[in-house]
């Protein structure tokens, strides 16, 4: 068995006209976290989507998408549904999206689990029960008799995960998992990926635009920025030589304890989508110059497990 | 000088049938130019206070002191134009089939007279964005360039004191530091006070002097914020502490330098 799970290859997709993912290359091993983190508008949802294939309009314009040594690019829409959702969930930012509020969650999970042909009636209950205990979820009676809208916003993001474990899925794709809810309820939520890539061995890929969350749960941290991943590295190295500009910028924005005031990048981020030449960052960046303007998008490695894509020599 | 003052201030809802205690007896002071942060969980009350102080909402008991006289249950204009508040949904907060232009007069003839003058090129200055940006509807801008445009909005009736209900939590991290840096900057330029909602004890504690922290309704602890930070009174507020996530000292020393290299090059 391969260590790659999941492997993206110079993945390009968009939405009508616009491309709002380009180029985008990363390997995910199995049982790690990798964290995408970037400004709204970046692509890093869109490109979890993409993954999942179920968004009708997206299409992938160009690479491929390798699932545990399956190509899935190359095939029928409905086969790669059926082989993506039994083995990847999503978990998103608002457990209201993805479940219907005022149905109980017996109801839903029954009904999810039959549509993955994995509902046993008679063994349902103890299953619940040992799932979302296992996610400190102990009274599991009263959870799957309650409907979302009555549960907290911590212990819905629980059940989600509870289905997809349920459901036996080894990669979850997680959407801003933790920033609707209170800091911290959002740590406890947080440690539950933890536990469920120690404990289960599942793979997480998250989307978060917090950098210290990255940096609390991440094996790897990747960092979009319009659309293309502009640096790549194992969370600790990422923290200690942020080498992108923008990796840069985005760290000096985060408020701390210290009471010092953040300092925000200038200018707005690109709303178009990625342009076909040239450094996106170059207006915003304090370290451009000449040539980024004409500079071609390539992630070069400076160490084995990190990659930045700036090539310009006096980056930080 | 004391400005704003409550007084303790009650409130009491009634949610799916069973009473809910949203404030119990909080007492609060503001003083002329001071921004004051309030932070606490979800239930905590802090919206609660905020919209007792705004008049969206009456206390059942307590009072609100402006300048030492109270406020009445039914406030004025001139109220509503000296106390203006900023909401979390920035987007929302505007008519979505108008331009963010045509609400910000709106709001400027309502609470300022009719004739009332608003140079919106000079406001778009003060917030950092495009003159032109204001011309468009809400639904075709940004969360935070919203955000900014909702304190012009505020700003340009000249108010006196800004109530900002969790106003970045919706924003990602550099659209957040714009606005805090904006509201900052605003407050001590035009002398404005400001009564600073949010869940989150690091933002609070980058705007704020002082900082009140509520659980369940009531008033925890309150202080100096460097103080509450640094040497925390209560268990509750050392759990809000360390549901910080922090970049870790070891790591932010390494990149401190990075990033004044950074700053200094970007000034």
């Amino acid at each position: 068995m391969s260590d790659v799970l999941l492997n993206i290859s110079g993945l390009t997709v968009g939405y009508g006209a616009h491309n709002a993912v380009a180029d985008v290359s990363f390997a995910l091993h199995r049982g790690e976290i990798l964290c995408l983190v970037g400004e709204s508008g970046c692509g890093k949802s869109t490109l979890l989507r993409a993954l999942l294939g179920v968004t009708p309009k997206l299409a992938i314009r160009a690479g491929t998408l390798t699932l545990d040594g399956t190509e899935l690019t190359a095939m029928p829409d409905k086969a790669r549904r059926a082989l993506t959702t039994a083995r990847m969930g999503m978990v998103f930012q608002s457990p209201g999206a993805s479940f219907m509020p005022i149905r109980t969650y017996r109801a839903q999970f029954i009904e999810t689990l039959k549509c993955h042909g994995k509902y046993d009636a008679a063994a349902f209950d103890d299953q619940a029960a040992e799932v979302l205990g296992r996610l400190n979820l102990p009274d599991a009676k009263r959870v799957l008799d309650s409907c979302p809208f009555e549960l907290s916003g911590g212990m819905n993001q629980r059940v989600a995960l509870a289905l997809a474990l349920l459901l036996g899925q080894e990669l979850l794709l997680a959407d801003e998992p933790t920033s609707a809810l209170d800091a911290t309820v959002g740590l406890q939520v947080a440690e539950e990926f933890k536990r469920l890539r120690d404990e289960q061995g599942i793979t997480i890929l998250m989307v978060t635009h917090s950098l210290a969350l990255a940096r609390h749960l991440a094996d790897r941290i990747g960092v979009m920025y319009s659309g293309r991943l502009v640096e790549l590295a194992d969370a600790r190295e990422l923290l200690a030589r942020p080498s992108h500009p923008y990796t840069l910028a985005l760290l000096s924005a985060v408020p701390t304890l210290s009471g010092a005031m953040p300092t925000p990048l200038p200018g707005q981020p690109p709303m178009h989508g990625p342009a076909a030449v040239g450094c996106e960052f170059a207006p915003r960046c304090a370290y451009a110059g000449e040539g980024c303007a004409a500079a071609q998008y390539a992630l070069q490695a400076l160490a084995p497990d990190h990659f930045v894509a700036c090539w310009k020599e006096d980056r930080p | 000088m004391r400005i704003l003052e409550g007084i303790d201030l009650s409130k009491r809802y009634t949610v799916h049938g069973t009473p809910v205690q949203a404030l119990d007896s909080v007492s609060f002071a503001l003083e002329d130019g001071e921004i004051l942060g309030i932070v606490g969980e979800s239930g905590s009350g802090k919206s609660t206070l905020l919209r007792l102080v705004s008049g969206l909402e009456a206390p059942d008991s307590g009072e609100i002191l402006l300048d030492g006289a109270p406020l009445p249950a039914k406030r004025t204009k001139e109220h509503y134009r000296t106390i203006q508040m900023i909401f979390q949904d920035a987007t929302g907060s505007f008519h979505p089939r108008r331009t963010v232009a045509s609400s910000i007069l709106e709001s400027v003839r309502s609470l300022c007279g009719r004739d009332a003058k608003c140079d919106l090129a000079a406001l778009c200055t003060q917030v950092g964005l495009e003159s032109e940006l204001v011309e468009r509807l809400p639904g075709n801008l940004s969360g935070g360039q919203c955000q900014r445009f909702a304190i012009a909005r505020a700003v340009a009736v000249s108010p006196r004191i800004l109530l900002c209900d969790e106003i970045t939590s919706a924003l990602d991290v550099s659209s957040q530091a714009q606005v805090l840096r904006l509201l900052a900057d605003v407050c001590r330029e035009k002398h404005m006070s400001a009564v600073f909602v949010s869940h989150d004890i690091a933002v609070v504690r980058c705007v704020c002097d002082r900082v009140m922290v509520l659980r369940g309704g009531k008033l925890v602890e309150a202080g100096d914020a460097a103080e509450i930070v640094t040497a925390p009174k209560e268990a509750y507020t050392k759990e809000l502490i360390a549901s910080i996530l922090e970049i870790d000292e070891a790591c932010m020393a390494d990149i401190t330098n990075r990033i004044d290299t950074w700053q200094a090059r970007h000034t």
